[in-house]
């Protein structure tokens, strides 16, 4: 199988990583931060040798740089923590279910959302949030790219726009993580939230919510961490104060050799070879009758997803051709209904094309040959 | 004869790296670990301490790093205090502790409690 599916998780993953996981089993057992012995020190150190990498990477303070399960997890400690004693919230009309669904059931909490338009220009989407904004918004919560085009927000102009009025600014940045260079103070985000198996090239099972230390983060977890074990109350500092339950340690210490990859390689040597890809599929499948491309045209920045279909084929049907010959991709609806809302496929949904550093040219020519023969011969039945 | 010679040669010039890659792990090893150096086990044996009660491990391992950087040998022990809420991580200094309690307030960590001893 040739694996272009990399928005979903990357895969493969380096040696590196698949080393660190399995060093990580064998000789880091212990439960981190909670005993005293020398196998749990042992751990204890791993994980925060990773927690470090993390710091490192996005600019933050190693202790407000908490581990989750996945990047859902974080958006919902995220999300919820800061609404939980109600208010307004804006997102999105391009939003995945892991920010719009904890959005919609904090309705139950007494909060109320406002959905605000993403165009292709900046300063108007920009000017589209402004408009929203409430004396009773606590926060704005946005993807920094999307899942489904691929383009890249303009959150840096947000996060000025929260500083600007006080609102705390959570930033979904599972599609640009390891992607683009992203500095958490000096871009403005007070809350970033990031799976650790896309970008990062880490483990599923984990991911990161990390803060600036701006907005105190209410609990929606409470459990043991190892800390203050005396008191019912979860302790007030971070990271214990989120990260209640046993970690996954393993995952965590992988994560770190993650991003010790894409540092080794280079982000934007990563974003560059990516986006060669893309420009190479787009060149080649332009050429095809039958295949749309969407927002090819459009001028925002990107990172490297191309959203497609052939006209009149279903996407779950063609991606399911495609994974007959030998292509992982997606098609579907990548769970963001409103991103197809706002495509225009909501009944179609779209197949989507996302490479890795993994992936080469020589594969994406197989795709764009093999796309060429299932729009001139149709899907066999 | 001549691939015994190069077989041999290489055999040693790997036994020496790892040797010396040993070497500069116990090394790094006991300043961050100085518990795993015998010979600093003794002196400190010898030496007054005191126990900085902090948050957690991930402050422990924090302050020990930005201390070991400044040249200060530490070590992380587990503790239970009840005045502050139960189990905390302790971080043995063996000098300077108000000076070192002031570093630490000045990157974020908090000295919770001190003791001598």
């Amino acid at each position: 199988m040739i694996y272009m599916d990399n928005a979903a998780t990357t895969y493969p993953k380096p040696a590196m990583v698949l080393n660190a996981a399995a060093k990580a089993m064998r000789k880091y057992g212990g439960n981190p931060g909670r005993s005293g012995h020398k196998i749990s020190e042992a751990t204890s150190i791993e994980v925060f040798n990773a927690r470090e990498k993390v710091a490192t990477l996005f600019g933050a303070q190693v202790e407000n740089c908490v581990f989750t399960l996945n990047c859902t997890h974080a958006l919902n400690l995220a999300i919820k923590g800061i609404m939980k004693n109600g208010g307004h919230i804006i997102t999105s009309n391009l939003e995945h279910n892991s920010v719009i669904r904890p959005i919609h059931a904090l309705e139950k909490m007494g909060c109320r959302y406002s959905i605000a338009e993403v165009c292709d220009n900046e300063q108007e989407t920009i000017e589209n949030f402004r408009k929203l904004i409430t004396p009773t918004t606590k926060a704005i919560a946005i993807m920094i790219a999307s899942n489904v085009t691929g383009q890249i927000l303009p959150y840096k102009g947000i996060a000025r726009l929260c500083k600007e009025h006080g609102i705390c600014f959570i930033a979904d940045g599972a599609q640009a993580c390891g992607v683009i260079p992203i500095n958490i103070a000096s871009d403005g985000i007070n809350i970033l939230c990031s799976a650790g198996h896309k970008g990062l090239y880490g483990p599923m099972g984990t991911g990161i919510l990390i803060s600036d230390g701006e907005f105190g983060i209410d609990t929606i977890i409470e459990g043991g961490t190892g800390s203050n074990s005396f008191d019912v109350l979860q302790p007030d500092f971070m990271p214990d104060r989120l990260e209640a339950g046993t970690p996954n340690t393993s995952g965590i210490i992988a994560l770190g050799a993650g991003i010790d990859f894409i540092k080794r390689k280079g982000i934007s040597n990563i974003y560059a070879h990516d986006m060669i890809l893309c420009e190479e599929f787009c060149k080649r499948i332009s050429r095809i009758g039958g295949v749309i491309i969407y927002e090819r045209e459009c001028a925002y920045k990107r990172v490297p997803i191309v959203p497609f279909n052939i006209v009149g084929m279903n996407s779950a049907e063609l991606a399911q051709s495609l994974n007959k010959r030998g292509f992982a991709l997606r098609g579907g609806m990548h769970c963001s209904y409103l991103a197809h809302k706002k495509l225009g496929t909501s009944e179609q949904g779209v197949v989507r094309f996302s490479p890795s550093i993994m992936n080469t040219v020589d594969e994406v020519d197989l795709l764009a040959r093999t796309i060429r023969k299932i729009a001139v011969n149709g899907i066999e039945k | 004869m001549g691939s015994l010679f190069y077989r041999d040669s290489a055999a040693i010039i790997i036994i020496w790296a790892a040797f010396s890659i040993k070497c500069n792990m116990q090394f790094y090893r006991r300043i961050i670990d100085p518990l795993c150096d015998k010979k600093f086990i003794e002196e400190v044996d010898k030496m007054n301490s005191w126990l900085i009660i902090l948050n957690s491990s991930t402050h422990a391992i924090k302050a020990q790093r930005f201390l070991a950087r400044r040249g200060y040998k530490t070590s992380i022990e587990r503790v239970q205090r009840g005045n502050l809420g139960g189990c905390k991580s302790g971080l043995r200094v063996y000098e300077d502790t108000a000076n070192i309690c002031r570093m630490l307030s000045d990157i974020g960590i908090i000295c919770r409690e001190i003791i001598e001893g």
